[in-house]
């Protein structure tokens, strides 16, 4: 503004002079000067009027420059702000845990050292029947979903066709005040609002080579079929199966990686692929400390979940590897993944366990050899699947809590590689039709001896309709979800059925939708509901809900039965809810 | 399409040119189908651009389009899929997109993993 005025200025000066000396010119000549005088003044009027052109031209200029200099601000600015993205979605949510009514009862079994077979004691309830402690039904809330903000962008190398690429990223929680969320129903001890609890990387992008990024993020596993997935964020979300080896709330095979490397490929002819690569960085060669650099187990776990304090022994892995395969071709989109997580520690399976094979491995209850009085011939050899020496070093150090606890497994016959697969299709129609369908496979790799307590193996299948509708202001979606039975169960729950082995499948159904406001604002109505089988403990809102609700009671006693810690695993349990919440995005 | 459509006019008869202008006038011809396919990619290009910016329900902030004879490359972040199956539709219905290539990324609402 201020270069325009000066400008403007000089050249109303200009003209005025012009028009100055061209009404004095004539009357100069009129009264006879000298023509070589009145050539004289003329040079020097030229000459003056020359200098003026010339301040005119020298200060267009600069005006020109800074023109230039405040649209490439201008640019900049507009890029700087473009960075920033986010969610902020916040519901309320009515649901229930659907397991009001349920008793356990004791075991009656006739096998070796109290082992199967077993039947359960209907005349011998636990806790003199009582049903599942506190309020597990109907129970209003409020919850943050997914709530974060974030900034990325990209910076070409010199004149390079490399770009330097970067994101961070915020987890922030809308309805609770920031602190630390080690609670029984999310897995994570980490500070909420932290940068960091996002996909968090820098990289390297190439248009024909691609792009590779370091750093924490989801791998390709998940990132492959997010599209698959209407319910990000609700209740329904898929993650309550899919990618969930044992039920409950942390989803294993869907989770963000630690010192991850993440490749990216262009698409030649709709097809392209990622691949994926994580340090394990875990010094124990059981997985059952957390990594070097990170605060959590690998696996997204806190330590000390799995009942041995501060200890991974409840998921921790070693490095991790995985991949996917993607093709699209119009509204088709075929895809597969597949990830492996290095030896996975579940020693903490045991400890607990209501499952009679895991008793029996422990003699009738002597706690490897130290409750006495001795039977006749002494304590019987520890079986070596358990691990006694943790046990018994525990059991010196804190004698009051060994007394009512029970032997880890042992980590060299529980630790082992976890790996899972899926493929899935979607077909988008030109009326705003989607059909999704997900077939997943995970494996855990056990001796033998052990696969009666494994969980981690199963198979799933998911399966969704979309629909936009009026214009693309509303949208409907239905989805199921099936969980496969596993081929064993650690026996976790307070009720366990040992005879529902094998019978541990779940039904998850969901229909949701949404109203569109405008291009950011979106109001949404959900409800969900699983129906677990027998031993089945699969919930509602896991890996993407802000509050789950699970098929854990509220019990604070550290001990309930046979040695289970906190809150109850009731399998079984038929959680359902409804939620509705507004979601913007920017 | 134009850009053939111009290259199919600009092409001289091969017979009756000496090989200097027959080169000179194949460079020429190739510059003009080079620089129409460039107009055209630009139009798709501003035509995209236009398409999610003016759509009511589709947010583009974090949307880079990019054309290439014809071939349209969508990247950055969408909100959900709804907006990136809509994104995808309307993009497939513009005029000179021969085909579209998707490497747009889902905005995580899950951050927790579990």
């Amino acid at each position: 503004m201020c270069g325009t005025r000066v400008l403007r200025s000089l050249a109303v000066s200009l003209v005025a002079g012009m028009l100055y000396f061209s009404y004095s010119g004539p009357t100069l000549a009129q009264a006879g000067a000298a023509p070589a005088d009145q050539d004289a003044r003329m040079r020097v009027l030229q000459q003056r009027i020359d200098d003026l052109n010339k301040q005119v031209k020298d200060l267009q200029d600069q005006e020109a420059k800074t023109s230039k200099t405040v649209a490439t601000v201008d640019k900049a600015w507009s890029t700087f702000i473009k960075g920033f993205f986010g969610t902020l979605d916040v519901s309320i949510d009515y649901t229930t845990k659907g397991m009001e009514d349920m008793v356990a009862y004791h075991l009656a079994c006739t096998g070796p050292n109290g082992g199967p077979p077993c039947t359960l004691d209907h005349n011998n309830p636990k806790n003199g029947g009582a049903p599942p402690y506190g309020r597990v039904s109907w129970m209003a809330m409020m919850s943050s979903n997914g709530s974060n903000v974030g900034y990325r962008g990209s910076h070409q190398i010199g004149t390079s066709s490399v770009d330097f690429i970067y994101q961070v990223s915020a987890s922030i929680d809308m309805a609770a005040a920031p602190g630390l969320q080690n609670t029984w129903t999310k897995s994570s001890n980490t500070v909420q609002g932290a940068l960091g609890l996002g996909d968090t990387f820098i990289g390297l992008r190439n248009k024909r080579g691609g792009q590779l990024k370091f750093g924490e993020m989801y791998s390709p596993y998940k990132t492959s079929t997010d599209r698959l997935n209407p319910f990000a964020g609700m209740l329904g979300n898929y993650s309550v199966v899919m990618g969930n080896t044992g039920g409950d709330n942390r989803i294993e095979f869907g989770t963000r990686i630690d010192h991850i490397i993440v490749y990216d490929s262009p698409t030649w002819n709709g097809f392209s692929f990622d691949a994926s690569y994580s340090f394990g960085q875990n010094p124990d060669p059981y997985n059952n400390i957390t990594p070097l650099g990170s605060p959590d187990c690998s696996g997204s776990n806190n330590p000390g979940s799995g009942n041995l304090f501060l200890n991974c022994d409840d998921g921790g892995f070693n490095y991790s590897y995985g991949g996917d395969l993607k093709f699209e071709y119009g509204g088709l989109y075929l895809v597969a993944a597949y990830e492996l997580h290095s030896q996975v520690a579940r020693s903490s399976d045991g400890i607990g366990s209501n499952n009679p094979i895991y008793g029996a491995m422990d003699g009738v209850g002597d706690l490897c050899g130290t409750v006495p009085p001795p039977p006749p011939g002494g304590y019987p050899t520890p079986d070596a699947r358990l691990d006694c020496g943790t046990f018994l070093a525990y059991q010196a150090e804190f004698p009051g809590a060994a007394a009512v606890s029970t032997p880890p497994y042992n980590p060299a016959y529980d630790t082992a590689d976890e790996y899972a697969m899926k493929a899935g299709g979607q077909y988008h129609f030109q009326f705003g039709l989607t059909v999704s369908y997900l077939w997943e496979e995970m494996k855990r790799k056990v001796p033998d001896s052990m696969q009666f307590q494994n969980e981690r193996q199963r198979n799933g299948q998911w399966a969704a309709i979309e629909y936009e509708f009026s214009g693309g202001a509303n949208r409907i979606a239905l989805g199921w979800a099936h969980a496969g039975a596993s081929v064993g169960d650690p026996g976790g729950q307070h009720n366990f059925d040992p005879n529902g082995v094998g019978n541990n499948t779940s039904n998850m159904y969901t229909a949701a939708f949404w109203h569109k406001f405008d291009k950011q604002l979106t109001w949404y109505f959900n409800y969900a509901v699983t129906v677990n089988n027998v031993n089945a403990h699969y919930d509602i809102g896991a890996g993407s809900h802000g509050i789950k609700t699970d098929c854990h009671d509220a019990t604070h006693t550290p001990f309930i039965d046979y040695s289970s810690a906190g809150p109850t695993t009731w399998g079984g349990c038929r959680p359902q809810g409804y939620s509705t919440g507004l979601n913007f995005k920017f | 399409m134009a850009a053939l459509g111009v290259a199919a006019l600009a092409r001289p008869p091969a017979s009756a040119q000496s090989p200097a202008a027959t080169s000179r006038r194949q460079t020429s011809s190739e510059e003009i189908v080079v620089s129409a396919t460039r107009k055209a990619d630009e139009q798709v290009t501003e035509r995209v651009q236009r398409t999610l910016t003016d759509d009511p329900w589709i947010c583009a902030e974090h949307i880079t389009v990019a054309t290439r004879n014809g071939v349209v490359r969508l990247e950055g972040i969408v909100g959900d899929t709804g907006e990136l199956f809509r994104i995808l539709r309307q993009c497939r219905k513009i005029p000179g997109a021969r085909r579209v290539v998707n490497e747009l990324e889902m905005m995580h609402n899950d951050p927790d993993g579990g």
